[in-house]
């Protein structure tokens, strides 16, 4: 059976008995969506990447400590153990997070579009960039919130544990950040279509 | 006050009501969510293969 086909659980469970291929599989499987829920946060790429470290370093002690909780789903535990460190991380350096252009890798630095004008891969990168400030530019939890459901696929119940608020708070979070975004979005006219 | 233009909603609805699933919302909200589910994937980053790499020698050392 290849790696691709199984499941995350599958995975852990190929880790646990020793095989690394495990590991490796469910980074490839989930390092973008890890990390870009990092970085969303933390607007910083050292830091992101340091805290993506830091959070698979937890995972590898607990899985090897035999202590992951089979009940839950993979990527929500990572999520919730790379939140629990970005929290961390503001407690103890009490700062307000700031932009750097760090030498992380950009998807938008590789793709090619041969079909499209100059014109419109500028305009298109600039709708992108408009967006990724949008969404930096909203509360903190309504961001978070956003993040959770976007790039960790987590359900509502899900960020509502993971946030320790309830399914309501966590729902009206996501309807303000979408109500904020809409009218920045607004605003500015911008169209987001692909 | 002058009207805004409105972001443009992805014709494939039912794709992404799916990929949205989002009990609770409103129909507006779900529709405005998928009109800007490209934007956000596009906003996808990757951590650097040295992040990647550290994770795995760690795993190895123990």
């Amino acid at each position: 059976m290849k790696l691709q086909t199984k499941s995350d659980q599958e995975l852990v469970h190929l880790y646990i008995s020793g095989q690394e291929v495990g590991l490796e599989e469910l980074l490839r499987r989930h390092k973008s969506k890890i990390y870009t829920s990092i970085y969303l946060l933390v607007k910083d790429s050292y830091l992101a990447e340091d805290i993506f470290q830091d959070t698979f370093i937890k995972v590898i002690g607990t899985l090897k400590a035999g202590k992951y909780n089979e009940e839950g789903k993979f990527l929500p535990w990572v999520l919730r153990i790379a939140h629990n460190l970005v929290i961390d991380h503001f407690r103890k350096d009490k700062r307000t997070p700031i932009i750097t252009n760090g030498d992380g890798f950009d998807i938008f630095d590789v793709l090619k579009f041969y079909d499209e004008s100059i014109e419109e891969r500028i305009v298109r990168e600039q709708t992108y960039k408009d967006l990724k400030q949008m969404i930096h530019l909203l509360p903190s939890e309504q961001k978070e919130v956003l993040i959770m459901r976007h790039y960790g696929e987590l359900s509502f119940k899900e960020i509502a544990d993971t946030t320790n608020v309830s399914i309501n708070t966590a729902l009206g979070r996501m309807r303000y950040a979408l109500n904020n975004l809409r009218k920045m979005i607004q605003e500015k006219e911008l169209s987001l279509k692909s | 006050m002058t009207q805004t233009s409105t972001p443009d909603i992805k014709t494939n609805t039912d794709s992404a009501h799916a990929e949205c699933a989002m009990e609770g919302l409103s129909e507006d909200d779900e529709q405005f969510y998928a009109s800007i589910q490209n934007g956000l994937k596009n906003l996808i980053k990757q951590p650097s293969s040295a992040s990647i790499e550290v994770i795995l020698k760690h795993s190895k050392s123990l």
